[in-house]
């Protein structure tokens, strides 16, 4: 009980610090992450992260978050395969990001897959998930 | 005098408005799922699903059989992983089948369903006959070298109103020379 003191208070203090939806979707998956096991979620691991690379055993290549999405969050991002140009993800570019549960989630088991040919750890989860939000 | 000349500009006036109306009703209807063209998609879960990665390419463009495989394999989307949850698969399934290839009655789907063959499995826009045949080498990177095809997927690169279902309107025309050497996906050299 004890231990979850400081978690409670440091998303209170994420809910002040931010508009209420994107404040909301992010405390909810966070309060979450840290059931299943995360803890101490942190904008530094966040961005180590998204910058590490892993290679892909099928094409060889080697991924990254940041291949579609770039290494800047507040710039328009391009997908690999297609082109298509994605939206920044930073909140600050683009405030509705991080505003809708269901769309992180489905997002990240999606480009978790592509990246780490595997589903992400809720601590991996929250990680980026602080990190794209300080953006 | 001026009144002969005021009732004749008004009479001018609504014929002229009555044409366009008529016009633009032709240009609508031309462009619907029964018209010459595949026309627009109407499902905004589609457009938004796969939309977001992807020009969304209509119904009509692919054989329901070629839809079918690939909504069953979203988990390696030529590549990627494409998965969604099972309620909004099943209905963007339903929203492609019911207007696939066979079952559109515009002339460009029904030419998609002469030149495949019922045991031609393809799964993508680019290899059904119709398309691949239509477009010749150009959609492959490696058979001429031009233009330079960055992507083969994006289809409004070239079909200036594929997003509305009518791949007739072209940006270029592929005869041309100064088409020879550009990019096609952004239109540079």
């Amino acid at each position: 009980m004890n231990a979850r003191l400081p978690a409670i208070a440091s998303l209170f203090l994420l809910v002040l610090a931010s508009g209420a939806a994107q404040a909301d979707a992010v405390t909810d998956l966070l309060a979450q992450y840290q059931k299943q096991g995360g803890t101490n979620f942190s904008i530094a691991s966040g961005l180590a992260f998204w910058s590490s690379g892993h290679i892909d055993a099928k094409s060889g290549e080697t991924r990254r978050c940041s291949t579609c999405h770039s290494e800047d969050l507040r710039r328009t991002g391009k997908h690999a395969t297609t082109g298509k140009l994605i939206e920044p993800l930073a909140p600050s570019a683009n405030p509705e990001r991080l505003t809708d549960v269901e769309k992180i989630e489905k997002w990240l088991a999606r480009n978790c897959k592509w990246v780490l040919s595997r589903e992400c750890t809720p601590q991996e989860k929250g990680d980026v998930l602080v990190m794209i939000k300080s953006k | 005098m001026s009144m002969i000349e005021a009732r004749n500009r008004s009479i001018r006036r609504t014929a002229a408005a009555l044409l366009a109306a008529i016009w633009a009703l032709g240009l609508s209807s031309r462009a619907g799922a029964d018209g010459i063209d595949v026309g627009p998609n109407t499902s905004p879960a589609y457009v938004s699903e796969c939309g977001s990665c992807h020009f969304a390419y209509q119904p009509g463009l692919m054989p329901a059989r070629a839809w079918r495989k690939v909504m069953g394999n979203l988990h390696d989307h030529f590549g990627d992983n494409a998965e969604t949850n099972a309620k909004t698969r099943d209905a963007i399934l339903d929203y492609l089948v019911a207007g696939a290839a066979d079952v559109a009655r515009n002339p460009r789907s029904r030419a998609i369903m002469d030149a495949s063959t019922p045991g031609d499995s393809g799964m993508r826009i680019t290899s059904q006959p119709y398309i691949a045949g239509l477009h010749g080498g150009l959609l492959d990177p490696l058979f001429r070298g031009y233009p330079r095809v960055e992507t083969l997927v994006n289809c409004p690169a070239c079909h200036i109103k594929a997003t509305e279902g009518v791949f007739k309107a072209r940006r270029y025309n592929i005869s041309d020379d100064a088409f020879r050497g550009r990019n096609v996906a952004t239109g540079m050299r």
